[in-house]
């Protein structure tokens, strides 16, 4: 109890006091360069092909979803029935049997059942729009519209489509929209001024184009 | 060692990706040139590990010894093999003879064999090469099939190499429009030229599909329009950079041709046709399904026959996974049914002349195999599991007859053997799946292991070879 007692009355040590030190302010930074920032510069972009990764292929449901996503729910479909799952095996998708992954090489077999599909889907689709109970692919184009006669909607459906199936956005009038409205004029010229077969190659080379299954 | 002419055509080529050998002409100048061309091939699968112990390798010696010391349980009395003419499994002597003078012997199970004469004489058994005591190294499925597929062991799982289907079609196919083609059976490529890739279908439905134009087919003059812009984007710089788009356009190029070329006539096999009958009755297609072990036999004959393929693999049964008490029930029949249509499949060959002369089997190589052999003892459940050992057979022009090769007489394990006598040599080399697909590179011509296609390694069972 003393010892406690003596321990409790001991005397907090002296407080050393640093010695007062004059703050020392950092430097100020130094001017950034004059950027020109009133005006817009260029940049080099990236090389679109430069040796980053290989493009792939989505897989098959990706590819049957993408499908109906574009058309505005229109799948390759007989009597209800998928056709892309109906030949998902020999499309490669892995059974997890004998085969756990996916083949996703664009081979032979993908490339004529795309095709198949392509066209499946979009006579389907160019039909409802052109009899107006489906406007996904014409925009506020006509169904009789061409470029001779309505080039603004037309154009503007084109490149509609375009960022609809392969995400890419364009302007009418824009370098990129040339393939597609090769593709919609010369196939008027070819069967003669018929429409329908023109917006159908345009749903078909869309789908086959490998913009729209690689990524 | 100077490369060969055709590596380095692979090596100039294989930069270019597939367009560069799409054309015939490509395909001319990678073709093999060190020795025979004239052949083709079969590869005929039997999924889910075969009990060999029931058919090409019985262990007839052993019949009634006590099954403690030799670890080999026949059990031959409970496995149904009523649809075969004896009713029961017997066994069928070969024109072989061990060394000390007794035969060799398989089981009945070869009976569609040994039934089916051929016109040059002889019958299909006393021309089969049979390949016993093989080691597979696995008791994963997965594992045995790839090995067998590409005569190199996987990395886990994933398979290594080529499958030596798709070499050979690499290094046979001309003209065909389909070099490789399968039904129901992977495939691997990676270092051959695109053509020789499988075009791999799950049914001959589906082949079928995949060589007639679609259901709703645009007119000519709108399809053109679309290829026009395709080959228009496919000039453009960005895609020639790009291997994986290069390989999709030129594969649709080849999708349409295979369509424009009518070949789907060939595969119709529900037709109401006289060539049809004929040849539903010869592989003993009955009703409309094409997804069967016979159909896919047949897709075979039309393939090489009609000039599409110069390479088929097929699933040539169904399941011989029995654990359990389907052992019983369905091993012996699973495979007496994949032997019913190989040999379907042999008499189409030698009954339909080559256009060069002989008959289409004195140029075709039967290959079949599974994943690796059943236990020879059976489990508590009545089934037979997974075991290390193999066996495989073998029909071919270049092709020794007889037997290969032994398993042990306990427990029936892989023996070292003399590669060049199939005698069994403790000093010799345990065979594996890679020298018997080494072998027949040999019967091309390949007998140098540190030149064997598909990176090898081994040089060929000597012994099979005939040439």
């Amino acid at each position: 109890m003393i010892a406690l007692a003596l321990l409790a009355c001991t005397p907090e040590p002296a407080v050393v006091q640093p010695d007062p030190v004059t703050p020392v302010l950092r430097p100020e930074p130094p001017a950034p360069p004059d950027m020109g920032l009133d005006t817009v510069g260029t940049v080099e972009t990236p090389d679109a092909a430069s040796p980053t990764r290989e493009v792939r292929r989505m897989d098959i449901d990706q590819l049957d979803a993408s499908i109906r996503s574009a058309t505005g729910g229109i799948g390759w479909d007989v009597d209800g029935v998928s056709q892309l799952q109906e030949l998902s095996a020999s499309l490669g998708v892995p059974d997890f049997a004998q085969r756990t992954s996916e083949d996703l090489t664009a081979g032979l077999l993908f490339q004529k059942f795309l095709d198949d599909a392509a066209n499946a889907v979009c006579d389907t689709l160019v039909e409802r729009e052109l009899a107006g109970t489906s406007n996904v692919l014409l925009g506020a184009a006509g169904p009789t519209d061409t470029r001779a006669t309505n080039a603004a909607a037309v154009d503007a459906a084109l490149a509609a489509a375009l960022l609809r199936y392969h995400g890419r956005r364009v302007s009418p009038g824009d370098p990129q929209l040339d393939p597609w409205t090769l593709l919609f004029d010369s196939t008027l010229t070819v069967t003669g001024g018929d429409t329908m077969a023109a917006w159908r190659s345009v749903c078909i080379g869309l789908i086959v184009h490998p913009d729209f299954y690689q990524y | 060692m100077s490369p060969t002419r055709r590596q380095i055509l692979v090596s100039a080529f294989g930069a270019l990706g597939a367009t560069a050998v799409s054309g015939s002409l490509a395909r001319l100048a990678l073709a093999n040139t060190t020795g025979t061309t004239d052949r083709y091939f079969v590869f005929c699968y039997f999924p889910g590990a075969w009990d060999i112990l029931v058919s090409s390798d019985p262990k007839d010696l052993l019949i009634g010894a006590p099954v403690e010391e030799t670890r080999i349980e026949h059990a031959w009395d409970e496995a149904d093999a009523s649809t075969l003419a004896a009713g029961q499994l017997e066994l069928l002597d070969l024109p072989s003879l061990r060394p000390d003078g007794t035969p060799h012997r398989v089981t009945n199970a070869f009976e569609p064999f040994r039934g089916l004469g051929l016109s040059s004489g002889g019958n299909l058994l006393d021309r089969t090469t049979f390949v016993r005591g093989l080691s597979m190294d696995t008791l994963t499925h997965e594992v045995g099939r790839r090995r067998f597929l590409t005569g190199r062991p996987p990395t886990g799982l994933k398979a290594r190499g080529n499958s030596v289907a798709t070499v050979m079609a690499s290094l046979l196919s001309t003209l065909e429009p389909i070099p490789n083609l399968a039904a129901s059976m992977e495939s691997y490529n990676t270092t051959e030229p695109a053509f020789a890739s499988a075009l791999n279908v799950n049914s001959v439905d589906d082949l079928l599909r995949a060589l007639r134009p679609a259901a709703l087919d645009v007119a000519p003059e709108e399809r053109d329009r679309v290829e026009s812009m395709l080959d228009a984007f496919r000039e453009c710089m960005l895609t020639r950079r790009s291997p994986a788009r290069d390989t999709a356009l030129s594969s649709r190029k080849g999708a349409s041709a295979l369509v424009s070329g009518g070949y789907d006539a060939a595969f119709d096999l529900t037709a109401n046709t006289p060539e049809m009958e004929v040849l539903r009755e010869r592989f003993g297609i009955v009703g409309s399904s094409t997804n069967t072990v016979q159909a896919r036999m047949a897709m075979a004959a039309q393939a090489l026959t009609g000039g599409v393929s110069r390479v088929v693999s097929v699933q040539a049964s169904n399941s011989c996974d029995t654990h359990f008490d389907n052992w019983g029930t369905d091993q012996v029949e699973t495979q007496v049914e994949g032997y019913r249509a190989i040999a379907a499949l042999a008499s189409h060959l030698d009954a339909t002349l080559h256009p060069s002369g002989g008959t289409w089997l004195d140029r075709t190589t039967i290959v079949a195999f599974s994943d690796f052999c059943r236990t020879p003892v059976r489990n508590g459940n009545g089934g037979r599991d997974h075991w290390l050992t193999n066996a495989c057979f073998l029909v071919g022009p270049d092709l020794t007859p007889g037997v290969f090769g032994e398993s042990s007489d306990e427990g029936m394990a892989p023996m070292a053997v003399d590669l060049a006598t199939g005698l069994v040599d403790p000093a010799g080399e345990i065979p594996k799946p890679e020298h018997v697909l080494a072998a027949l590179f040999g019967t091309l011509g390949y007998s140098d292991p540190a030149t064997m296609p598909n990176d090898l390694r081994v040089g060929p069972y000597g012994a099979l070879m005939s040439c």
